[in-house]
């Protein structure tokens, strides 16, 4: 810098004082590019660089391999930029020479040594890839072959065979595709080798193997596991071959192979009829053959069965249907899926089956020991949810033996499987083991001429926490009450649960005598039948609290029902029986009030029934009768009722945690659907929570009033009431700058049409203080725990 | 401020230690032999005060606890619970039944659900690969970072733990347990006395006390929260509170139970944590897994006395189902617990609402049982979700100690509130859950970085709301505060409310209330209780964090309406009339009482309504005495003129009289020789109005003048 400065002072000052000195310094040529001593691959380079001079450069030049100065187009000045493209390299070592001059004709050069090594061409095969297989003879060869100058000729030679020329178009870059004919059976190499102009070649090799195909055949029908009532089967489906499908055969169970007609193609449709399956499983196999006889089959295997065995599948007792749920059967193929209904069909031979139910998100259910002897069904599935994706839904295993033996000289200690009889008493011990890592049992059941589980339907049984208790009941024994009324054959069933709740059901048969009085009996009185619908899929209960059912129908119901347990929808069925318990009660139970099939067996003690099944639906009728049964059979009376669907509420004034409410509010409510002959409601306001939780307006507890549709605003599916209709609330008013909460116990009503006083049904959308029905499943009672609760505080008073 | 405050708070629920009584020779209490119908629990403002209540509704004083001023009488035969509640209104703080229909939060029906694979194998539990829920909430992560429970103490208000039990005391020493209390016997025992109740029929304590610190890594059975590293004195420290079983497995009373909760706080040497001579021997932590029923002035007294000694109380929101509020848990300050299930959804028996602060797991939960069968089981319900908060709250405080600082209960929650995962499901749902699902391991991890005081999240506010007569001066009446009037504050900016009661006294406390400006609704007089014109009030009030706001409203009340007889009668005449020694007990030479007049007084009683109200007070003067009287509505802001007069013991001679004019109405008398006896004040309003505004105020001064000077 200081340099320059006492340069250009110096010069400056020449300047000034008029002296032009003699110019001797040459320019300086500097070349930025390529670097010295590079190899190139083309014969043309590019040369960039800078001539400068303390005057001005006036002319540059350029010398290859020291030949004739050719002429650079430049501008004249100081400073130069240099570009310029030299051509013409020999192959080998090159030197370019830069010249550039001054006005005085002074000289600066600079020399650049390029090395000119033309490279050969490239090749890559893109298609087929290595070891392809095809089943025709011919196949496309794709690639590209690159060269630094042209691709100037490809061509490509099979299994090493002459070279064919492709015709392609000369580039740097050549994209090819062409068709290789005449493929051998096996192994093939295809050989490809690209040209440029010096005569430089490259090649890439591919193998194909050319294999001609075995026709495919594909079943439609039936599908695999259907199950049949009938001998013979339409078989239809279609056989595919790379050339043509000229043959088709079939076997059943493995026998000789019967020609079927079809038309030779490549595609062949087929559908065709075959008899004489045997009981139990078939397998049919379909045969295509191609001209070149290779075979291809395909199986399905059917089950025929003279016996229908229908069930269905829920998700609790008396709860929702399982649709597509996938049955299938230990050592069978016979395989169905559940309906939307949660039905399934199986046709099967008389034997002893296990189920199996299995759906993605559900918990595994299994049937075991189940005997066909004739038509059965519908039997019902228990099959919940799984609540956990981590653990199995593999059932637990059972092993159930005699326990203490006894009751009748039964051994001790043998698998149950070995009883054929028992007297008066069931002796047992059961194991459940659960499956799978982090399970354990849960609970399991066990009960006599009954499937055992939730208390509510299926008491007297046996029931047993495994989680506290651990996997083995040890010795027990079912007698008294547990067995009462029951003679003859029957069945001893297991049930138990893990934690995933998965579920296994195992049922076992054998004769039950037992000492019967066998007394002169009479018809039960003052039979009752109810209907009970619940918005809530409520879980396992609490204590029940008998009252009684107050409707402005001024009809009474006194509902005392056992305990209850996982159910929606349900039919309670009472009576009373006077002079000496008879031998047995049986329920008896018909869809269309003429056919009635018996449903239950209870001890002569029992005076109440719940049934869950899930063959109970909203507005499908079902009738009910109770016989006594001792030395005769004395039938009882007929009832039916109609289950009503299910309805919520909702709360619209005054709203959740409202504040400024009138201290003279209005309360209103929409329900979600109309339901049944008559609504029925039983407003609460509470004095909570600042105060005691006491009622401030409760009709229902002050006078038992329920008010229904007459009693109340109603528009379309909104209802309302002004507090303190009935004049009977503690305050007239509620209190200025005081917080309450709106609770609503609602149900709805049907009367039987035979008889307008009995109300045979009830669906109930909320209900916390047992308004409804003495089942208490929420904290502090009530069978309906959800539901809506407004808390809202009053304003000033002046509204 | 606030630590003035405080201390004046703590000072007026603090004495001396806890009057204990030895146990009745059956080994229950009197709470537990005399008929639940005759027990009343009453608030009481010093010793005169409460033999006048008790000598106003002819009952024997049973017990008291001095640090809550909470006494439990029994009344004679023939009176109801609500006769002597309307009879001591006014002149006690408070006066309730003494409650026994609390329950535990029962386990839900056991309905089929499921349990998952925890991810974790640090510890060696045998069955920890069956409690979902410890991974769920990141508990070994915690445990990796070395928050196990560590020098802190949980009290298990519950039924009696098995302390049998290898899994919950470590056998045979016991040493992670430590002495507890009994409220069926209200007495203390040790951990290796006997099972307090029946093991068979009371296992929720086992439950609650496992899922807050089963012993973990002991190679046993089932982990805990807050059970510590495989050396049990590392585990937080187990205090059994029994306030379930007894004789007949029921609820030991809310009267024993607030005995219990005062005992646990001060611990074994009964000195309160704020004592200096304190060994520190007290719950850090109260878990209550139960509640259910109506609003309790005695057990909000209670757990303040818990929080108002930096005690962490957390309850199990309910298993309600519902969107619905529920008590104990939503008391202000108390740590309100919802329940989870394996998806992180709400369970459908969990209560949930706004009031809820935070969830955890609480459905199919494995843990200790009693030390019967397999010695577990599946826990479940609000009852199982509360302890996995105390026990998560054990670890903060353990980290937070360690840092060397000391935590308010508001903070210790915020912690674990910033730190919850979601909860899945519908908003309207996930909304009422609180902060979200304790994640037990991240919030030991912000506690860890918490070094100062600076660090700590903000405080809440401890908001006071008192409702004082409008007739009242409050530095000489004798009864200048209203009880009964419900209180709600309305946070301005989230909606949030919070409910409360006031009872006479220091008013109704709202602490560890989120900061922010509140609306302060107050509603009352207590119609049901008090009767009279309503007057309800409102204001608003600052609470920004760590601030303690007094809030004072006035209304129109008159608390001596019905003092005179033993029935509902008004004080009309002087047969009826108040009998101010009588009520007040002990009479200062001077003082004033603030009424009004107005006839709708406990017109629900089915008194008369209508027609002026005249208030007569009885005062006994001896010969010689010089009364000095004085009474106003207009001159102190009311819109009445009052007429006051003395009447003779005769009942009928008016010995002198005077009218509110510009100035009070004023007499005075000297007893002259022979003429002791019963005098009788008389008010009226002038001109025969009444009902809101007409308030007055009595000033009354023997041998002295009538205070105050007005």
């Amino acid at each position: 810098m200081k340099l320059k400065l006492l340069y250009a002072g110096l010069a400056g000052a020449l300047l000034l004082f008029g002296c032009t000195p003699a110019d001797t310094s040459p320019p300086v040529v500097r070349v930025s590019q390529p670097a010295d001593g590079v190899t190139v691959n083309t014969n043309g380079v590019e040369v960039r660089g800078s001539a400068t001079d303390e005057r001005a450069v006036a002319r540059v030049t350029y010398q290859l391999n020291g030949g004739p100065e050719q002429r650079v187009d430049v501008s004249a000045g100081k400073q130069v930029d240099l570009k310029l493209d030299v051509g013409g390299l020999e192959q080998g070592n090159n030197v370019i020479t830069l010249n550039a001059y001054d006005a005085a004709g002074n000289k600066g050069s600079a020399q650049l040594k390029v090395k000119y090594q033309p490279g050969a061409p490239s090749v890559s095969i893109t298609q087929p890839v290595a070891e392809a297989v095809v089943n025709v003879a011919s196949v496309t060869v794709k690639g590209k072959a690159t060269d630094d100058q042209q691709v100037t000729r490809l061509t490509y030679r099979l299994n090493g065979g002459a070279e064919a020329e492709v015709a392609i178009t000369p580039g740097a870059e050549v994209d090819f595709g062409f068709s290789v004919g005449g493929l051998a059976q096996g192994n093939n190499v295809v050989t490809v080798s690209a040209y440029d102009a010096l005569g430089l070649r490259a090649s890439a090799e591919v193998s194909v193997r050319y294999q001609p195909g075995a026709p495919g055949v594909v079943i439609t029908q039936p599908a695999a596991g259907t199950t049949l009532n009938r001998t013979g089967v339409n078989v239809v489906g279609r056989a595919t071959d790379d050339q043509a499908v000229t043959r088709l055969t079939y076997q059943l169970n493995g026998g000789a192979e019967q020609e079927v007609g079809i038309t030779a193609g490549a595609q062949a449709e087929f559908s065709f009829a075959v008899s004489g399956l045997r009981e139990g499983s078939n397998t049919l196999t379909v045969n295509a053959y191609d001209a070149l006889g290779l075979k291809g089959s395909a199986t399905a295997s059917v089950v025929y069965g003279p016996l229908v065995l229908t069930g269905l599948v829920v998700d609790n007792n008396a709860g929702a249907a399982v649709a597509g749920s996938t049955v299938t059967v230990d050592g069978s193929p016979a395989t169905a899926v559940t309906d939307g209904d949660g039905a399934f069909t199986l046709h099967l031979p008389a034997g002893t089956y296990n189920l199996s139910f299995s759906k993605p998100g559900y918990a595994g259910s299994r049937v075991e020991g189940l005997r066909l002897e004739a038509d059965l069904g519908p039997i019902s599935v228990v099959q919940k949810r799984a609540t956990n994706p981590g653990l199995a839904t593999t059932p637990p295993s059972l092993s159930v033996t005699t326990g203490a033996g006894g009751c009748g000289e039964i051994a001790a200690g043998a698998d149950f499987a070995s009883v054929t009889r028992a007297q008066a008493c069931v002796p047992f011990r059961i194991t459940a083991t659960a499956q799978g890592s982090g399970n354990m049992a849960r609970l399991i059941y066990a009960g006599l001429a009954k499937t055992p589980g939730s208390g509510f339907f299926s008491n007297p049984r046996f029931s047993w926490p495994a989680d506290v208790n651990g996997p083995d009941t040890g010795n027990r024994q079912l007698s008294g009450a547990a067995v009462a009324g029951v003679n003859g054959p029957t069945t001893f069933e297991v049930v138990a649960y893990d934690l995933n709740d998965n579920r296994v059901h195992r049922i076992y048969y054998l004769d039950f005598a037992q000492n019967t009085a066998s007394p002169a009996v009479t018809p039960v009185t003052a039979f009752q039948v109810l209907s009970v619908t619940l918005a809530q899929a409520v879980g396992f209960y609490g204590p029940p609290k008998p009252t009684a059912v107050r409707l402005p129908a001024a009809s009474s119901i006194s509902v005392q029902g056992a305990p209850s347990a996982d159910s929606t929808l349900w039919v309670e069925l009472s009576w009373n029986y006077s002079g000496t318990n008879p031998d047995r009660f049986e329920v008896w139970r018909s869809f269309d009030g003429s056919t009635f099939a018996r449903i239950a067996t209870l001890g002569g003690a029992a005076r109440a029934y719940n049934d869950g099944s899930p063959q109970l639906a909203v507005g499908r009728r079902v009738y009910y009768r109770v016989d006594a049964v001792g030395s005769t059979t004395a039938a009882g009376p007929v009832l039916a009722t109609t289950p009503l669907d299910r309805f919520t509420v909702s709360l619209l004034s005054p709203a959740k945690n409202q504040t400024g409410v009138s201290v003279r509010p209005t309360f209103s409510w929409s329900v979600s659907r109309v339901v049944g002959d008559q609504r029925l409601f039983a407003p609460f306001i509470l004095d909570y929570p600042q105060q005691g939780e006491y009622f401030i307006w409760s009709p229902y507890f002050s006078t038992g009033q329920l008010f229904s549709d007459a009693d109340l605003e109603v528009s379309g599916n909104t209802y309302s009431v002004a507090y303190n209709a009935d004049g009977a609330a503690s305050l007239s008013r509620l209190e200025a700058h005081h917080a309450y909460s709106f609770d609503l116990s609602a149900a709805a009503v049907s009367f039987d049409p035979a008889d307008p006083a009995r109300v045979e049904a009830i669906s109930i959308a909320q209900d916390i203080w047992n308004v409804f029905h003495p089942l208490g499943v929420c904290n502090f009672g009530g069978p309906v725990c959800t539901g809506e609760w407004n808390e809202f505080v009053t304003g000033d008073g002046s509204y | 401020m606030r630590q003035v405050l405080l201390i004046v708070l703590l000072s007026l629920l603090a004495a001396c230690g806890l009057q204990t009584r030895p146990p009745a020779p059956d080994g229950s209490s009197p709470a537990l032999t005399i008929p639940q119908e005759r027990q009343l629990v009453v608030g009481y403002k010093d010793r005169a005060n409460l033999e006048a209540i008790a000598r106003r509704v002819g009952a024997r004083v049973v017990a008291t606890i001095p640090q809550l001023e909470a006494a439990l009488l029994e009344l004679p035969q023939g009176l109801s619970q609500a006769q002597a509640a309307r009879r001591l209104m006014a002149q006690a703080r408070y006066a309730e039944a003494n409650r026994f229909d609390r329950q535990p939060i029962p386990l839900p029906a056991p309905r089929p659900t499921a349990q998952g694979l925890s991810s974790q194998a640090a510890f060696n539990d045998p069955l920890l690969p069956q409690q979902w829920w410890l991974g769920k909430i990141g508990a070994p992560d915690a445990w990796s970072q070395g928050a196990v429970g560590t020098g802190v103490t949980i009290g298990v208000v519950d039924s009696d733990f098995d302390r049998s039990h290898p899994d919950l005391c470590d056998q045979p020493s016991r040493s992670r347990c430590v002495s507890g209390y009994n409220a069926f016997t209200l007495s203390p025992y040790a951990p290796t006395d006997p099972f307090q109740g029946n093991p068979g029929r009371d296992t929720h304590g086992s439950g609650s006390a496992g899922m807050a610190a089963a012993l973990s890594n002991n190679g046993q059975f089932v982990a805990g929260v807050a059970g510590g590293d495989g050396n049990p004195a590392s585990a937080a420290r187990l205090m059994p509170v029994t306030i379930f079983g007894g004789s007949s497995g029921g609820y030991a009373g809310d009267f024993n139970v607030a005995q219990a909760v005062v005992w646990a706080v001060n611990g074994p040497d009964g000195l309160p944590p704020t004592d200096p001579g304190d060994s520190g021997d007290g719950a850090d932590i109260l878990n209550n897994s139960w509640g259910g029923g109506g609003y309790s002035h005695l057990l909000k007294d209670a757990f303040d006395y818990a929080l108002l000694n930096r005690v962490v109380v957390v309850a199990s929101a309910g298993n309600d189902y519902r969107d619905a509020y529920h008590l104990p848990s939503g008391l202000p300050g108390v740590i309100a617990v919802a329940a989870t299930n394996p998806h992180d959804e709400k369970t459908d028996f969990s209560t949930y609402g706004p009031w809820v602060d935070i969830s955890a797991p609480g459905d199919d939960v494995l843990t200790t049982y009693v030390n019967l069968g397999s010695k577990t089981w599946l826990f479940g319900g609000t009852s199982a979700a509360g302890p996995v908060v105390a026990g998560a709250a054990a670890a903060v405080l353990q980290v937070l100690r360690d840092n060397g600082l000391s935590p308010t209960p508001y903070q210790v929650m915020r912690i674990l509130q910033m730190t919850a995962d979601p909860v899945a499901g519908p908003p309207a749902v996930t909304a009422g859950m609180g902060a979200g699902r304790v994640n037990v391991a991240k919030a030991v991890r912000l506690a860890k970085g918490i070094t100062t005081p600076a660090a700590l999240p903000a405080d809440g506010s401890n908001i006071t709301v008192g409702v004082l007569n409008k007739a009242a001066d409050a530095g000489t009446d004798m009864l200048g505060f209203v009880p009964f009037s419900s209180v709600t504050l309305v946070h301005a900016a989230t909606g949030k409310q919070y409910h409360a009661q006031i009872g006479v006294g220091p008013g109704a406390l709202f602490l560890g209330s989120e900061p922010g400006n509140y609306r302060v609704l107050a509603g009352g007089p207590s119609q049901l209780l008090l009767g009279g014109s309503e007057d309800p009030q409102e204001t608003v009030v600052a609470a920004p964090a760590g601030s303690s706001p007094l809030v004072i409203l006035r209304q129109q009340a008159d608390l001596y309406e019905t003092a005179g007889g033993s029935g509902p009668a008004r004080n009309e005449t002087p047969g009826t009339a108040t009998d101010l020694a009588g009520f007040l007990g002990t009479l200062l030479p001077s003082f004033t009482l603030s009424a009004a007049f107005d006839s709708n007084n406990f017109a629900h009683l089915g008194l008369p309504e209508g027609g002026p109200d005249v208030d007569v007070y009885a005062i006994s003067l001896a010969e010689g005495t010089t009364l000095h009287l004085r009474a106003a509505s207009t001159y102190i802001g009311g819109q009445g003129k009052v007429k006051l007069s003395l009447v003779a013991p005769d009942q009928i001679t008016v010995v002198a009289s005077d009218t509110e004019a510009a100035v009070p109405a004023s007499l005075s008398f000297t007893v002259g020789t022979g003429q002791a006896g019963t005098y009788y004040v008389k008010l009226e309003e002038a001109s025969g109005e009444q009902g809101l505004g007409y308030f007055y105020r009595l000033g009354v001064g023997t041998n002295a003048s009538p205070a105050p000077d007005f």
